[in-house]
C-alpha cells in the first residue's frame, strides 16, 4: 500500500463520531453504465450532501464526484472513467467522510464497493448477464434463485443484471421495492448495473405517461441515448449498448403499444441505427405462453400479450432481434428458432420454425445466424417469470412455439462471447435446466 | 396530494375512455384486481380509497352502476377525499359525457391548478366535447408542470393544434425538451414538407444524419425531397453522400442483405443524371 493513501483512509477512519449517524437505508445501487460513466444511488436516514470518493484501489479513493444540493434520495453520476475498469467506490457522509471505510487491505468492506465500467462499444467482450424476471414475492424462492444464481457465478463479474417486471409484489410500492429488491440483493446492486423494464405490478404504483412514481424515481434510465442507441425521450423504454450487444427494453405495460405510435417508431429507428453484433430486447409481456398466463387470451393482461405478438414482433424480426426475454408468466418457456408468427397458437405452423433441433452444441447442434444483419433470420423468444415463485397449480405449458416448457422456479444467464451466445436456464436448486447456443457466422 | 397510484388510474381510465384506450393502457388484471379489492374492503368497510380504486376497475369493465355505487360510497364515506372529483370525472368521460366530466373537476381544477392528471384528462374532455382549444391549453399547462413529459403526451397535445406552422414550432418546443425523439422528428419533418419548407426539411435530416451511427437513410430521404424539388444535382450528391456512409459501415454489416438491397437502390441514384 502506498504510504499517502494509508493516511487517507486513516483520516477517513479518525472522521467524527457525528457523520456516523448517517445511515445508508438504501444501495448504493448502480445505474445507467456506460464505457465512461456510471450512476451511483443511494438513500440516507437524513439530508445531506450527495458525493461519492472513488478510484482504482479500495484503498486510494482519491477521486470525488459530486451533485448539487442536499437530500435523502443520491444521485451521483461519476464521469471520466476509463472503459472495461474496475473502479471502488463508497457514498460519503456530510462532511465528505466515507461512514465506514473498508479495510486497509484484504476485501472491501460493505460500504467500499466495486464496479467494472462496460468495455468500448463495438468490439466483442466476453460478457455475463443475468435475467431475473417477475422476482419480487420475498419469498424463500427468490432467495433460493438468487443464491443458486450466486453459487453458479461465483466469483466471476456479473456485468449486467435485467429485471423483466414485476420486480416488486404486489403492488411495486417503495416499501415493497426495499423488501423485494434492495434487501433482497444487495451485493449484485453494488457491483453491477441493473437495467429494469416495468412490469404490471410495479405499473400499480407508477405512471408512465407522467414517468412518475415509484419504479421511475427509483430507476435512472437513459431517455437521450446516452448509453448507446437512439433517443426515446421517455424512460419507459430505452436502449443501451454493452460491448458488441444491443439491449433494448420496451414498455409492454404502460406505453402505447399500437404499430404506429411513438414506441414503435423509436424501435424502428432505434433497430436500424444499431451497429452491434447482438440485438437482445426484453419487456414484461411474452408474445407467446401457455404458462401462469395464457397468450391466445384476448382477456389475459388487457391484451397486450396480443399488442406486443402482433405490431411489435414483427418490427423486432425485421430488426433482426436474435433474443426477446419476457416475465408475467411464473415459469420458464423457451421457443423453437423461430420467426414469422403473429397469430394465436392454433394458426402456428411448423413451418414458422427456421432450426428445429434443441440448439445445444452437445447435442443436436447449435442454432445458427448470418453475421450479417438479416431480416426475419430467427430467434429464440424466453418466457422467464419464475425468478420468485413458480405455478403452485398445474399449468398447460404447452404453447406449440416452444421447444421446452418447465414450471419450476429459477433465473436465466445469458453468455456472449464475440460471436457465440450461451443461455441457461438455472433452477432455483442450481441445477441446470435448459440451454441454448446461438452462432452467428 | 394526490398518491401515484391515484394519478394513475384516472390517467389509466381516461386514455381508455379516449379510443386510446384499448392500446394504451387499460389496466392490466382488474377482473382479478376487483377480486382482490372486494375482498380487501370486506375487512375494510370503511376505506374510501378502496372503493374509489374498486370503482376505476368497473369503469374499465364498463360496468357503470357498480362504479357509480362505489363513487357514491366513497363521497358518503369521506366527502372531502381528494380523488372523489378524478373519480367522477373519469366516470362521465368513460360514458361518453364529457360536459359531465368537465363539470366534475371544474372546483377540483380551481384548488390545484397544478395537477396535471387533472389536467391532462379534462383536455381530453375538452376534446371529446369539441373544445381543442380549451383542451390544448390544458394540455399545455400539463406539459409545463411535468418534469419529464412523454413523446405520446406531446404528441397528443400537438394533434389538436391545426395550424401547422403552429404545430411545427410546438414540436420544435418538444423536441428542444425531450431530445430528437424519432416520432417528433418524423412528425416535424412531415409538416415541414406539408408548409412546403423544403430548406428545414433537409437541415433536419442533414442534423439527423450527422447525430445517427448509421446515416445513410437520412441521406437517401434527403436525396428523395431533392428530386421532388427537382434539385437533381443536390439529390445526387445526397444519395452518393448516402452510399459513403453505407461504405464506412463494417463490413459484416454491408454485406447484410437490406444494405444490399440498399445499395443497389443507390447506385444508380446517384451515379444517373436524373
Amino acid at each position: 500500500m502506498k504510504f499517502p493513501s494509508f493516511l487517507l483512509l486513516l483520516a477517513f477512519i479518525a472522521a467524527p463520531a457525528a457523520h456516523a449517524a448517517t445511515t445508508i437505508l438504501r444501495g448504493p445501487y448502480l445505474q445507467l453504465a456506460t464505457p465512461t460513466s456510471m450512476v451511483v444511488r443511494w438513500r440516507t436516514d437524513s439530508t445531506e450532501p450527495s458525493s461519492v470518493r472513488y478510484g482504482l484501489a479500495a484503498n486510494q479513493l482519491t477521486l470525488t464526484a459530486k451533485s448539487e444540493g442536499i437530500s435523502t434520495e443520491h444521485v451521483v453520476q461519476l464521469t471520466k472513467l476509463q472503459p472495461n475498469t474496475r473502479y471502488y467506490y463508497a457514498p460519503v457522509s456530510g462532511n465528505d467522510k466515507p461512514a465506514k471505510p473498508g479495510a486497509e487491505d484484504g476485501p472491501p468492506s460493505a460500504l467500499v464497493s466495486s464496479f467494472v465500467t462496460p468495455p468500448v462499444t463495438g468490439p466483442a467482450q466476453p460478457t455475463r448477464v443475468w435475467v431475473l424476471g417477475d422476482p419480487g414475492t420475498k419469498t424463500p424462492a427468490q432467495i433460493a434463485v438468487r443464491d443458486a444464481y450466486y453459487k453458479f457465478n461465483g466469483t466471476r463479474t456479473t456485468d449486467l443484471w435485467l429485471m423483466l417486471g414485476d420486480n416488486a409484489y404486489p403492488d411495486g410500492t417503495d416499501a415493497e421495492y426495499q423488501k423485494a429488491v434492495f434487501e433482497m440483493y444487495p451485493s449484485m446492486l453494488r457491483t453491477a448495473p441493473l437495467w429494469p423494464t416495468l412490469g404490471n405490478h410495479d405499473g400499480r404504483s407508477a405512471n408512465s405517461l407522467t414517468q412518475s412514481g415509484v419504479y421511475y424515481d427509483i430507476f435512472s434510465l437513459p431517455t437521450m441515448g446516452q448509453a448507446g442507441g437512439v433517443p426515446s425521450g421517455t424512460e419507459a423504454y430505452y436502449s443501451f449498448d454493452h460491448a458488441n450487444i444491443h439491449f433494448i427494453c420496451l414498455d409492454s405495460n404502460d406505453s402505447p403499444r399500437d404499430a404506429d405510435g411513438a414506441m414503435a417508431q423509436w424501435l424502428r429507428a432505434d433497430l436500424a441505427a444499431t451497429t452491434r453484433d447482438w440485438i437482445v430486447a426484453f419487456f414484461h409481456h411474452p408474445t407467446y405462453t401457455k404458462g401462469t398466463h395464457d397468450s391466445d387470451k384476448d382477456t389475459d393482461s388487457g391484451g397486450r400479450m396480443n399488442d406486443m405478438r402482433a405490431n411489435f414482433l414483427p418490427i423486432l424480426e425485421a430488426g433482426g432481434v436474435d433474443l426477446i426475454l419476457t416475465g408475467h408468466s411464473h415459469n420458464y418457456e423457451r421457443s423453437h428458432f423461430i420467426d414469422g408468427h403473429y397469430g394465436k397458437s392454433q394458426t402456428w405452423e411448423p413451418r414458422y420454425i427456421l432450426q428445429a433441433r434443441d440448439g445445444r452444441p452437445e447435442g443436436q447442434g447449435a442454432y445458427t445466424k448470418p453475421r450479417a444483419r438479416t431480416p426475419h433470420a430467427g430467434e429464440i423468444s424466453v418466457v422467464t417469470g419464475s425468478a420468485g415463485h413458480a405455478s403452485s397449480t398445474p399449468i398447460p405449458l404447452n404453447h406449440p412455439a416452444m421447444w421446452i416448457s418447465l414450471n419450476e422456479a429459477g433465473s436465466s444467464i445469458i453468455d456472449i462471447d464475440g460471436l457465440k451466445l450461451n443461455f441457461t436456464f438455472l433452477h432455483e436448486n442450481g441445477s441446470i435446466r435448459d440451454t441454448f447456443t446461438i452462432e452467428k457466422k | 396530494m394526490y398518491s401515484m397510484r391515484a394519478l394513475h388510474r384516472w390517467l389509466v381510465t381516461a386514455a381508455t375512455c379516449l379510443g386510446l384506450g384499448h392500446a394504451v393502457m387499460a389496466h392490466p388484471g382488474t377482473d382479478v384486481a376487483i377480486v382482490d379489492l372486494t375482498a380487501l374492503i370486506g375487512s375494510s368497510p370503511e376505506s374510501a380509497e378502496l372503493r374509489l380504486r374498486r370503482a376505476t376497475c368497473y369503469v374499465e369493465h364498463q360496468r357503470w352502476s357498480e362504479a357509480a355505487a362505489d363513487i357514491d360510497h366513497a363521497a358518503k364515506l369521506s366527502p372531502a377525499h381528494p380523488d372523489l372529483a378524478l373519480a367522477r370525472a373519469e366516470y362521465f368521460l368513460a360514458r361518453n359525457e364529457p360536459l359531465a366530466s368537465i363539470n366534475a373537476l371544474a372546483s377540483h381544477l380551481v384548488s390545484h391548478p397544478a395537477d396535471s392528471a387533472a389536467r391532462i384528462l379534462r383536455a381530453r374532455a375538452r376534446a371529446r366535447s369539441g373544445d381543442p382549444v380549451g383542451a390544448q391549453s390544458d394540455f399545455q399547462l400539463a406539459l409545463r408542470h411535468l418534469p419529464e413529459p412523454k413523446p405520446e403526451l406531446w404528441l397528443e397535445a400537438n394533434a389538436l393544434i391545426t395550424d401547422p406552422a403552429t404545430a411545427l414550432a410546438d414540436l420544435e418546443t418538444g423536441l428542444t425538451r425531450l431530445g430528437p425523439v424519432p416520432a417528433l422528428e418524423e412528425r416535424a419533418l412531415k409538416l415541414e414538407l406539408q408548409l412546403d419548407r423544403i430548406e428545414s426539411a433537409l437541415q433536419r435530416l442533414t442534423r439527423l444524419a450527422a447525430q445517427a451511427e448509421r446515416p445513410e437513410t437520412y441521406h437517401h430521404r434527403r436525396g428523395d425531397i431533392l428530386v421532388q424539388a427537382h434539385r437533381f444535382s443536390e439529390a445526387r450528391r445526397a444519395y452518393a453522400e448516402a452510399l459513403a456512409a453505407i461504405d464506412r459501415l463494417p463490413d459484416w454489416l454491408r454485406r447484410s442483405e437490406p444494405t444490399q438491397q440498399l445499395i443497389a437502390q443507390l447506385t444508380p441514384l446517384a451515379t444517373t443524371p436524373l
